[in-house]
């Protein structure tokens, strides 16, 4: 910048008195705050620039230049608004070096210059004077040093704040934070990490070693592996345990270790540790895992408890189901066998019963074709004996027929029947067998009581086997006489009574009579008269037995009357 | 002599006694027919020739009972026994208790007939002992295994449980069946047992299930 007027001796001298005297204040400015520095190089300006207004805009929390004017007596407090807008003028626009303005002051005028603070900051320095000289090359050099000079000393001071925060965080921290050269010794441990580690000092801490500051056992793996890490690869995060120097108990730390590289020559210069003592948290862990365990123990007790009820359980349940399978199984090999063998019965009896019927209609053909081979008169008796074949085959028919009837067992059918046929039916099959010879039977019908509606199969199944039990019953009786009758109950059931005269029914077994598998006979299954019961229910009818006024036991069975309007199923 | 072509029918079935008058009149025999086995008995005493027809099932006495009374009572009339289908047992009895034969209900009027006249062949009481030792060299002709199954179907086995107590399959015991049919000549089960029957009455020895009464 060329300097427009020419200094003489006395003025330079004044300058350079001047620029001595600014050079000084920094070191006064260590101490002082934004608002001090500016009060303090406001002042010197004043004096310096033999001005009569000094103003200094610094950067407020709020983001709004806050204007502080400094001024001496010459000037009114009036003049203020004026100046303001002026200043605001720089501030809003950029403040350009070196800059100068003209504020019409009353009757006279003010002349201001101004110098920016800091790096393109919405910072100012201001100085102005009624002298229409003003301001000299002197004067706004002098005016720009100063910018400066506030310049550095505020980012000084705000570089300072901020390594006073930091320092204030480290120095509060709860952490153990610490700072060791490369050769391992420790420059800086902050108070939490001197405590935990129970050092007195920084000074104790400075004539130890890193390694000094681990149990033992972990002094090997940070030495040869852990330390070489952090320097190779700038940092290790891990749990190891630090040793307290006055217990030499191990304190569990969660470290966590980096290298701190110069920020111009990219060197390592110092290894740092910000580590976390792991103390409380590994106790709340172990109680936990205490805890934990003892619960685990306790649910896995509990556990293994019900397991065992449940398994338990289940084998009582399959157990019983196999039980119950097995009782199942032999139910139905029971009923099936008791089945196979009335069946088996029955059919013996009706294959005799057919045999007959074919073996005299063989016979008769036979006959006939010799006497037609002799011819003559024959002739006649052929066609006679042929008759007589043909009804043996009707009959073999016939038989056949109610074979089929009785082994098959379809569903319950009810069809209106006549008592007497059914009753006549099953005593002739009732009756086959050499014990019922010499039984009496008696027969009597109500003649009220014809019709029933009924399965016929089904009763007579029930007529067959009450009959049979009956004169089983009196195998060693003398006198051995059955009865059967029936009767009109009421107009909705007829009553069906078998009567035998034999030694009557124990009681232990009429008690359980109708119950499966109770039976009086050496070979008997006790299904029988279960069954028989079942039959008469789905009837809709009861069973019941009662003993015989004459000796022996009576059956009695109820079995619907059939409406009156019915016909009667020819049978 | 009429009575030496009678045939005494035992029957109670009033059917078959009808058709067999009819059948043994067309084919020239006398036939006399009784409707219980206490009638024949009461007959029987008079009776000088000719042989029974017997029915095995009968209500009162029946065929067997009938049997063991007229050897009792030392009528010596050859019996023909007529059994139900299949009923072997009652044939085997019938057998041991001297029937010289046994036919199953129905039977075909060959079968019959020649019962019959083989029947009336022996009138004078056949020679048992010949006819056995017979039986009893031809029964010798069987395998050890045609033997057992013969036995076992004497004992009135079905062939399902012979192949189980043999421990070989249904189908190797018709195999042996039929190769033990072949060997003793014969064309019928029946014809079979009424051998193996004649053989024990030589060797006095029960096959396996079945004592000798």
């Amino acid at each position: 910048m060329p300097l427009t007027g020419v200094l003489d001796s006395q003025e330079l001298r004044h300058s350079i008195r001047d620029l001595v005297a600014l050079s000084t204040l920094p070191a006064i400015w260590k101490a002082y705050d934004p608002q001090q520095i500016a009060d303090s190089v406001a002042a010197a300006l004043l004096t310096m620039l033999d001005s009569e207004i000094v103003c200094v805009s610094l950067p407020r929390e709020r983001k709004e230049s806050g204007i502080e004017i400094t001024r001496t007596g010459g000037i009114s407090a009036e003049s203020d608004s004026a100046i303001r807008a002026a200043l605001r003028g720089w501030l809003r626009n950029g403040p350009s070096n070196q800059a100068a303005s003209v504020v019409p002051l009353g009757e006279s005028t003010l002349f201001l210059a101004c110098s920016p603070i800091g790096f393109g900051s919405n910072a100012i320095l201001v100085a102005g004077s009624r002298r229409s000289d003003f301001p000299s090359e002197a004067q706004r050099l002098l005016l720009g040093v100063a910018a400066n000079e506030a310049t550095i000393a505020l980012q000084r001071w705000h570089a300072e704040t901020d390594q006073r925060r930091f320092v204030a965080l480290v120095e509060n921290s709860s952490d153990f934070i610490g700072v060791a050269g490369l050769d391992g010794v420790p420059q800086y441990i902050n108070a939490a990490g001197l405590r935990l580690v129970g050092l007195g000092g920084l000074a104790d801490a400075t004539r130890l070693h890193v390694l000094d500051f681990l149990m033992p056992k972990e002094v090997a793996l940070v030495r040869d592996e852990l330390w070489p890490r952090v320097m190779r690869d700038g940092r290790w995060v891990g749990e190891l345990d630090f040793r307290h120097f006055k217990t030499g108990g191990a304190i569990p730390f969660l470290v966590d270790w980096f290298r701190i590289d110069d920020p111009r020559r990219g060197c390592p210069i110092n290894v740092a540790t910000v580590s976390r003592d792991l103390t409380a948290q590994k106790r709340a862990e172990a109680e936990m895992l205490h805890l934990n365990d003892t619960l685990e123990h306790r649910v896995a007790d509990r556990t293994s408890e019900l397991a065992e009820a449940h398994r338990k359980l289940i084998r009582e349940g399959r157990d019983r189901e196999l039980a119950d399978a097995r009782l199942q199984e032999a139910r139905q090999e029971l009923f099936h066998a008791a089945r196979l063998s009335a069946a088996g019965q029955m059919a013996a009896a009706l294959a005799h019963e057919l045999s007959q019927p074919l073996t005299a209609a063989a016979n008769s053909v036979a006959a006939a074709r010799r006497l037609l081979a002799k011819g003559g008169e024959e002739i006649v008796t052929a066609s006679e004996v042929m008759g007589e074949a043909g009804e043996q085959i009707l009959r073999a028919g016939q038989i056949m027929r109610r074979l089929r009837e009785f082994v098959s067992r379809g569903e319950t059918e009810k069809r209106v029947e006549l008592v007497s046929t059914m009753v006549e039916e099953a005593r002739a099959l009732a009756l086959r067998g050499p014990d019922a010879l010499d039984v009496q039977v008696r027969l009597h019908f109500e003649p009220n009581a014809r019709h029933v509606l009924v399965d016929r199969i089904q009763i007579q199944q029930v007529l067959v086997n009450l009959m049979r039990n009956a004169i089983e019953a009196m195998d060693a009786s003398r006198r051995r006489e059955l009865d059967v009758a029936t009767s009109l109950r009421d107009e909705r059931m007829v009553e069906i009574a078998v009567t035998d005269t034999g030694p009557g029914l124990p009681d232990d077994i009429a008690a359980r009579l109708f119950e499966p598998f109770v039976s009086t006979k050496p070979n008997g299954m006790g299904l029988g008269l279960s069954i028989c019961r079942s039959i008469v229910e789905v009837h809709g009818g009861r069973l019941h037995c009662e003993t015989n006024t004459g000796g022996g036991t009576v059956f009695r069975f109820t079995v619907p009357v059939a409406p009156t309007n019915g016909t009667p199923n020819a049978g | 002599m009429p009575d030496k072509r009678t045939v005494h029918v035992v029957d109670d079935d009033a059917a078959v006694r009808r058709s067999l008058e009819r059948l043994l009149h067309s084919a020239g025999y006398t036939c006399v027919s009784y409707h219980s086995s206490a009638a024949f008995l009461d007959a029987a005493g008079e009776l000088s020739g000719g042989c029974v027809l017997l029915d095995v099932r009968m209500p009162g006495m029946d065929g067997l009972e009938l049997q063991d009374r007229l050897n009792q009572l030392g009528v010596m009339l050859p019996v023909i026994v007529m059994t139900g289908q299949g009923d072997i047992q009652t044939a085997v009895q019938a057998m041991k208790a001297g029937a010289v034969d046994f036919i199953e209900k129905p039977f075909d009027e060959d079968v019959l007939l020649g019962a019959i006249e083989v029947a009336l062949a022996r009138v004078d009481r056949p020679d048992r002992a010949r006819e056995a030792t017979e039986a009893a060299h031809r029964i010798a002709a069987l395998s050890p295994r045609e033997r057992q199954v013969l036995d076992a179907l004497v004992a009135g086995r079905p062939n399902k449980q012979i192949a189980f107590d043999l421990g070989i399959s249904v189908r190797t015991v018709e195999v042996h069946r039929a190769r033990m049919m072949e060997r003793l000549g014969t064309r019928q089960l029946a014809e079979a047992i009424r051998l193996a029957v004649m053989a024990q009455l030589v060797s006095g020895e029960g096959p396996d299930g079945v004592g000798v009464s």
